[in-house]
């Protein structure tokens, strides 16, 4: 393919949504109307056909030329590069406009074009009758420009410009009811707390170029000497770095503590919680430390760090998901424990070098996978939360199974994928995370700490299955019974929003075995810069993880079966049981109110004192030195009262002291 | 292309005039259209300024064969690339003072702001002023002047002369036209702006006299003292007592934390487009005088205590600014807080003293006056609607005014520094700059990044979105309307820049970036031959004030 071809192969996959983003924006309103779709759908098109060559046809094709892995130290594996022009170029700061591509990014490029299509066409169902119709299709245009660009990115600054741009259609699309407080609200929420994981990026991209001299990821991520030297020059920098860069991806995708915005986040339309805040954005944050690899095998503490903060996050998440009654707050909780999977993996390279690119591989196939079965449980609720006018708690409506069939079994299938029953999509991919844990907790030095990681692991995994089918239970099985916004006779998907739902579902049983026991996947993978490919001979299946694995999904499934089907007063009297417990789950393990008594109360009463001050002190010092000129001027004012007999008397006054002085001098 | 300096500060200066001496025979309607087209003729003669500067002396193609066009010493920090020259006030063997006009990248770009911002305020102050209209116009357009001729004043008695003037036009602006605190706050802003200028101004002369005693020729020249002082520096302590002096009334303009309680006061009992031309235009002329005087003159001193020292008063004008205005219950008062943290970012970055940061620096003056005069015009849309800027009065206004509402949160957007739009470039640089120097300042200063999200989304939020709360405002509730075309060619000019400079910054840095080396290249040239000093001070600001206060010892 000629390099020609290439480079509008390569640009065509951001710039066709763009183009769809301003077409939509600027005659949305007034021509297009309830069309606007359109111009989205078939920019989409154009991204999903060039990413699959990108994928499929470009990389293999330039990859059997460049691949050396011989040298481990200078991999940069199969790659494109294409300018644009000069951006910012100060100094010794120097950010061009650029795409790179490589195998991680050919398939984050797919993931993300190949599931926003289908949610496109499914939310011109689904939002066919709103107001902001056009401006929907804007906004999520925009937003799958802006994460095209950020997986292109070939440099550190690049990335953060993307990174910011995903954030602000984030906030466009949470807040796209922004006559509801609540959506507006959770809109700046989300924005505010990204910008906090924001503050670890900017400094980890200026600690980078000052070490490093360069924002480039080839230069920065490629030589591994260089960051050794790096090290060397300046001891714990590489850790600083990691760790700046691991709190940005904590905010992105959604870590704890800086968790809260995702389940907040749901007040957006379906259709964007599926894309934006299931699928695509909340994952850039495991690109990010996934794409950073190189830096992070040079610092084990910030490694251990991410499956630290990992693991919590999913137990967490997970143990709150199990008292939700909302649907979409389920599955929100639900992908903040999965984004919390893929970190605990991408950590375990702390345990030894061997294990780098296997970690990264595994966080990077639950990615994959999950994009998939995560966007169709979200839009399966999409379809639930249609049918049902609008109502997604899930104790107003049950037993929807003959109502809505396609639903019902769409989200059943994704359901089990979530869960990890055996062959279907997650079940190859959490195994992998096991997989990887599992072999860590032999390491010798922290084989405790992967240990215990893996404990909570198998745990999480367990409580994955248990909650996601009490959602399906308690939606689907049980007596038929609708809310009254429903109407009498609640509706179907219609094909458009039905289509994108079964091709999901496709995806979501049978992906993870098509590219996951093949090792298609992790061959693919493994060819970008920073990982070293493993070595077929040994490549092999966890035989005895996956059974585990099995037994865990199956007993979780099992559990929810018997608590919401055959025996539903279990849960009641098990709530009352253990109400502290029960209420520390349902109240969200009171993180919001946490965060806001220990840092938004304190930062606000700074604020109202700081006004105080501004007035009270700083104002004051300034008036009060105004007033010191009136103050000496009010001496010499009180002779100057203006009654002409004290002026005589001055005046007289005088006459005698000048007769005196005479008088006396001579 | 002095010409076209000429006629764009003659525009002003003869529309105003006009208005004065017509003004009994002007109503309203025709005044501002006077005022307009004056304006307007401006703005394109300043244009056209840009657009043969950027012709002449921008090298696209990076040959390095611009032609020297400027008559300055090589060594000197300033080079104006065009200029004109005429001796006045004195002329003798040994004192040959000149009236000096030039041009160089910064200021081009300054005066070009200048004329957008003013032909906005005209725009938008077109129903709110109806009593003494000719007037307030003239008003404007003396304001506008004064700004563009400190722009191009290329020796100290021209720069200090322009300076000082555009104080009277705006103290009318706020005093006659503004809110009902507005004589307090005038004088305030006078009272306090003045003295703070006049300690400069003492400053000045002391410089002026010491260099002629010593043989300079045209002592009031900033591109020859510029050049005078690489060769001949000052005494340490002196040049550190003279920077404090001088820096005194840019400190109070910009303003610095803690000299910045003028600002709210004024911002809030100023008319709009006096709130558009403070924040746009005015405060820059702070930063603007320790650009083009403090750090050529003093480059030393800048470093030693200027980077310790104020780089620090950046930083908690950064986070304080933005702590108040987090707290704020009037968007304008709001509004006017920000611009104390956002030219907390544009100092930190100026006293980064390299070129990142200077550039910086420059763009954040730009980007600043774009979104900030904007931000403002919004708040006026919104109070000409309502008469209130009470924030807890105002709700959900995006179903009532959505154009209004798209426009604030583009604007929010490029004033929190969102990549793509303008401020993000300011800052990065700026904070980029300060990294280099000191890692603690700029990791302070980027928490006002987390803050500014915060304070001005929350602002939309209230205003803007959940669900509509009007306030009553007569009887006429329904007559409340979306943007109209004339605000609109009011604000799209702004917005659209804020998107052209955040794509494509490098057509704005390469008209600022050979005035910006010659800059850094003089304090580059203080770094290396006094390191270990200058290092020592970098340190600490506690270092630095401590070296400060032996030197004055030694005095």
């Amino acid at each position: 393919m000629s390099e020609e071809i290439q480079q509008l192969v390569l640009w065509l996959i951001p710039v066709a949504p763009l183009a769809s983003a301003v077409i939509t924006a600027l005659l949305g309103p007034k021509l297009l109307r309830y069309k606007s779709h359109l111009p989205c759908w078939s920019a989409l098109a154009v991204s999903f056909v060039c990413s699959l060559i990108l994928l499929l046809k470009i990389l293999p094709s330039i990859g059997s030329a460049a691949v050396d892995p011989g040298e481990i130290g200078t991999f940069a594996g199969p790659q494109v590069l294409v300018s644009g022009y000069e951006w910012l170029n100060v100094g010794d700061l120097h950010a061009n406009i650029e795409l790179r591509a490589d195998s991680i990014t050919a398939i984050m490029l797919s993931m993300v074009t190949g599931v926003s299509l289908l949610v496109s066409m499914f939310g011109s169902g689904y939002m066919s009758h709103d107001l902001g119709y056009p401006r929907f299709f804007a906004a999520v245009s925009m937003f799958v420009f802006s994460m095209c660009m950020l997986v292109l990115s070939g440099s550190f600054a690049l990335l953060f410009v993307f990174w910011e741009a995903v954030g602000l259609c984030s906030y466009l699309l949470i807040g796209f009811w922004f006559q509801k407080p609540s959506a507006a609200a959770a809109a700046k929420k989300a924005f505010v707390v990204n910008r906090i994981g924001d503050f670890g990026l900017i400094m980890g991209i200026f600690l980078i170029w000052t070490n490093f001299g360069s924002l480039d990821f080839v230069t920065v991520l490629s030589d591994s000497a260089r960051i050794a030297a790096v090290e060397v020059k300046n001891p714990g920098v590489i850790q600083l770095i990691c760790f700046c860069l691991f709190l940005g991806a904590m905010g992105k995708s959604a870590q704890f503590p800086l968790q809260v915005w995702l389940p907040d986040a749901m007040e957006g339309p379906t259709p964007v919680s599926a894309l934006i805040h299931a699928a695509t954005m909340v994952t850039a944050g495991v690109y990010l430390v996934a794409r950073c690899t190189p830096l992070f095998v040079m610092a084990p503490n910030a490694q251990l760090a991410v499956s630290a903060i990992g693991a919590a996050t999913a137990a967490i998440a997970a143990l709150t998901a199990l008292t939700q009654m909302d649907l979409k707050r389920v599955l929100a909780y639900s992908t903040v424990s999965q984004l919390g999977f893929m970190f605990m993996a991408l950590g375990c390279g702390a345990a030894s070098a061997e294990l780098v690119t296997p970690a990264v591989t595994a966080g990077m196939f639950h990615l994959f996978t999950h994009a998939f079965f995560k966007a169709l449980l979200f839009l399966a609720a999409g379809s639930v939360m249609h049918a049902m006018g609008d109502v997604i708690d899930m104790r107003r409506f049950s037993g929807l199974k003959h109502a809505l069939p396609i639903t019902h079994w769409t989200f059943l299938v994704g359901a089990a994928a979530l869960a990890g029953v055996p062959l279907l999509a997650g079940f190859w991919s959490k195994d992998d995370i096991l997989a990887v844990l599992a072999e860590a907790s032999h390491s010798k030095e922290h084989g405790l700490f992967f240990g215990v990681i893996w404990a909570v692991a198998t745990g999480t995994a367990f409580l994955t299955a248990f909650y996601t089918f009490r959602a399906y239970f308690m939606t689907f099985c049980g007596p038929e019974k609708f809310p009254e916004e429903a109407g009498h006779h609640p509706h179907e998907a219609t094909p458009i929003m039905a289509w994108p739902l079964r091709i999901l579902a496709v995806c979501a049983a049978l992906i993870g075995l098509a590219v996951g026991p093949t090792h298609l996947f992790a061959n693919y993978l493994q060819k970008t810069m920073g990982l070293t490919p493993v070595p077929p001979e040994s490549q092999h299946l966890h035989w005895g993880v996956m059974a585990l694995s099995s037994v865990v999904a199956i007993a979780g499934i099992g559990l929810a079966w018997m608590f919401y089907v055959a025996s539903p007063k279990v849960p009641g009297a098990i709530a009352s049981a253990m109400k502290p417990l029960y209420l520390i789950s349902q109240g969200k393990f009171f993180l919001d109110e946490i965060l806001k008594a220990l840092v938004v109360l304190p930062l606000v009463g700074i604020a109202k004192l700081a006004t105080v001050f501004d007035r009270g002190v700083i104002d004051c010092i300034v008036d009060s030195i105004g007033a010191i000129p009136r103050a000496l001027s009010s001496i010499p004012r009180q002779f100057h009262t203006g009654v002409v007999s004290s002026y005589a008397g001055f005046m007289w006054a005088g006459v005698v002291a000048a007769v005196v002085l005479v008088l006396t001098m001579f | 292309m002095i010409a076209l300096l000429f006629i764009t500060l003659a525009i002003p200066a003869v529309t105003s005039l006009l208005l004065m001496l017509f003004r009994n025979s002007l109503n309203q309607s025709s005044s501002r259209w006077i005022a307009c087209c004056g304006s307007a003729v401006a703005l394109l003669f300043s244009v056209l300024l840009l657009s043969q500067y950027t012709v002449v002396t921008v090298d696209p193609l990076g040959t390095g064969n611009v032609p020297a066009l400027s008559s300055a010493d090589a060594s000197s920090a300033v080079h104006p690339k065009a200029e004109f020259r005429r001796p006045w006030l004195a002329t003798t063997d040994r004192l040959q003072l000149e009236m000096y006009f030039g041009l160089d990248g910064i200021s081009v770009t300054m005066i070009a702001l200048t004329t957008l911002l003013t032909t906005c305020s005209v725009l938008i102050s077109w129903e709110a002023i109806k009593d003494r209209a000719s007037e307030f116009y003239a008003a404007v357009l003396i304001l506008e002047t004064g700004l563009i001729g400190v722009f191009c004043s290329f020796d100290l008695v021209l720069f200090y002369i322009f300076f000082e003037m555009t104080l009277i036009p705006l103290f009318f602006m706020i005093a006659i036209w503004g809110g009902a605190d507005r004589r307090w706050a005038a004088i305030k802003f006078f009272l306090y702006t003045l003295a703070g200028s006049l300690v400069t101004l003492s400053g000045l002369i002391y410089v002026v006299l010491y260099v002629a005693k010593q043989g300079l020729v045209n002592p009031t020249s900033i591109p020859a003292l510029s050049a005078w002082l690489v060769a001949n520096p000052l005494p340490a302590s002196l040049q550190v007592t003279l920077f404090l002096a001088v820096s005194a009334g840019f400190l109070i303009k910009v303003p610095v934390f803690p000299f910045h309680t003028w600002l709210p006061l004024a911002h809030v009992e100023a008319p709009t487009a006096g709130s558009v031309m403070l924040a746009g235009v005015l405060l820059k002329l702070g930063s603007y005088g320790f650009l083009r005087i403090c750090l050529p003159l003093f480059p030393e001193a800048s470093l030693t205590i200027g980077l310790p020292v104020i780089g620090l008063l950046s930083v908690i004008g950064i986070i304080y600014g933005s702590l108040c205005a987090l707290a704020q219950k009037d968007i304008k008062k709001l509004v006017a807080y920000s611009s104390v943290a956002h030219l907390g970012f544009c100092m930190l970055g100026l006293f980064a003293l390299n070129t990142e940061g200077i550039t910086g620096s420059i763009l954040q003056m730009i980007n600043h006056g774009l979104s900030t005069g904007a931000l403002f015009l919004i708040v006026g849309m919104v109070y000409e609607r309502y008469h209130t800027r009470m924030m807890d009065d105002l709700g959900g206004l995006a179903t009532r005014l959505p154009m209004i509402a798209i426009s604030m949160v583009f604007i929010s957007m490029s004033s929190i520094g969102l990549p793509g739009l303008n401020g993000f470039v300011g800052e990065f640089l700026s904070l980029a700059g300060m990294f280099k120097e000191n890692r603690l300042y700029a990791a302070l200063g980027t928490t006002g990044v987390v803050l500014g999200a915060w304070y001005l989304l929350t602002a939309v939020q209230r205003v803007f979105f959940g669900t509509l709360h009007e306030p009553h405002h007569g009887d006429h509730d329904d007559d409340v309307s979306d943007m109209n075309a004339r605000e609109f060619m009011a604000i799209a000019p702004l917005a659209v820049l804020c998107l052209w400079i955040g794509l494509k910054p490098a057509s704005l840095i390469e008209i600022i970036e050979p005035d910006v080396k010659a800059v850094v290249d003089v304090i580059q040239g203080v770094r290396s031959t006094a390191p270990a000093e200058a290092a020592a001070s970098i340190e600490t600001p506690v270092a630095g004030a401590l070296a400060f206060a032996s030197a004055k010892i030694e005095d």
